[in-house]
């Protein structure tokens, strides 16, 4: 195109109404109507464009593609809130079976010393009862009354020292008495006993509980409650 | 609909009711499809690409800080979308399965579910000439054509969409009009 033509930059300009100046807007449209070769390259332009703009009322989506979208957006979001509630539920779980674990047994914390925790004590008292029978059976002492509220039991002043270590942090409260329990037509708690709760392994139950404990008060009787 | 309604439906889908959206869908598919299947030429993949978009502006509504129309935020998501998948397909070019090796053709018929994929887009030979050649049109000068010519967008939105000067908005129109008219005209269509 030589410099006496219109540019195609202009002629692109005028197409869109982007030529702000009256005269130079003037100028180009007479020489389209005079010059031939402006003239085509104008109307060629304009028949691009159109073939562009036909494009543009062609309707390509069919009626799905909306439903096929909103499908997939309702699965997302399903997604995204299972996948929000998943550290709950997976804690809720670990939480659950952490607790069936533990009441099964396998954690029981009267087996050892550091077994002090009132809290689990008093979590877990249908197994701290069995505990408390398997203690008193490891140390020969004669179980007399099983209850809901506690185990009564029998022994000697010398076996009840360890026993009364190995019972621990459990409330226990025990008298002296000279006869053993098959003896005894009809026996009674006489004073309300000694009470201790709590006790730790360096402290011991003892006749020196008793300072007038006579020679033949030789035998404890106990309960140790839940 | 105007932009007041596409707001209005912004804030519903904001307030947890996605069903609303599905008027954006209805409003903006076929400019989006038009567009992302000027770019690909390909129908199944602009098929896919076009929900991605939807549903990608969907997730990013909350981002939406009305300072623009919501038409050229969504435009903007969809250029940028359609910029990232062209980049991404470069990476990992594909070979045609009947051009493997040594001149021997591997044809693999696979049938086509459709019984005719063309003819889903009722095409005259026109405009099947000018899509194949928009789409052969380098990337910078096809997207500001689309916007320009077939959705009738401003330049200032243009400008807005694409993040880029106007001035340089028109030059890319013109040079992209005159490569189109050329190519065109080779073609014996204008």
């Amino acid at each position: 195109m030589s410099a006496e033509h219109i540019s195609f930059d202009k002629l692109s300009d005028l197409h869109d109404d982007e030529i702000s100046i009256q005269e130079e807007k003037d100028f180009i449209l007479q020489h389209l109507e005079e010059c031939i070769q402006c003239g085509g390259e104008f109307r060629r332009l304009k028949d691009t464009i159109c073939h562009c703009i036909a494009f543009r009322n062609m309707n390509f989506c069919n009626e799905n593609m909306s439903i096929r979208i909103m499908k997939v957006v309702r699965w997302r979001r399903r997604k995204a809130v299972f996948y929000r509630a998943l550290p709950a539920v997976a804690a809720s779980v670990i939480i659950i079976a952490g607790a069936g674990i533990f009441t099964s047994g396998m954690f029981n914390p009267g087996n050892s010393e550091s077994s002090d925790s009132s809290v689990s004590a008093s979590m877990y008292d249908a197994t701290d009862m069995e505990q408390v029978v398997k203690i008193l059976s490891k140390n020969n002492a004669k179980i007399l009354q099983v209850s809901d509220l506690f185990i009564e039991g029998e022994t000697t002043v010398e076996k009840f020292k360890k026993l009364r270590r190995d019972l621990g942090f459990r409330k226990v409260v025990y008298s002296l008495t000279n006869q053993k329990a098959q003896y005894r037509q009809s026996w009674q708690w006489k004073n309300p006993g000694i009470e201790e709760v709590g006790m730790s392994s360096k402290e011991f139950a003892s006749a020196s509980a008793f300072p007038d404990a006579r020679e033949q008060e030789k035998y404890i009787r106990f309960r140790v409650f839940k | 609909m105007s932009d007041i309604d596409d707001i209005e439906i912004v804030d519903k889908v904001l307030a947890g009711d996605i069903e609303a959206f599905s008027g954006i869908i209805e409003k903006y598919q076929n400019m989006a499809f038009r567009y992302v299947f000027s770019q690909f030429n390909n129908y199944d993949e602009a098929m896919d690409i076009t929900q991605d978009i939807f549903i990608m502006s969907m997730e990013a509504l909350k981002t939406f800080r009305r300072e623009s129309k919501f038409s050229t935020w969504f435009y903007s998501i969809m250029v940028n979308y359609c910029k990232n998948y062209r980049k991404k397909a470069r990476r990992y070019m594909t070979v045609p399965i009947n051009a493997v090796k040594d001149d021997e053709d591997y044809e693999i018929q696979i049938p086509d579910e459709r019984a005719d994929p063309e003819n889903d887009i009722v095409m005259s030979d026109s405009l099947r000439i000018v899509k194949e050649e928009i789409h052969n049109l380098p990337d910078d000068y096809r997207e500001v054509l689309i916007l320009r010519d077939i959705e009738g967008l401003s330049y200032n939105e243009i400008a807005e969409i694409l993040d880029i000067k106007l001035s340089n908005v028109k030059v890319r129109i013109h040079r992209g009009r005159e490569l189109l008219k050329n190519r065109l005209f080779a073609r014996g269509l204008v």
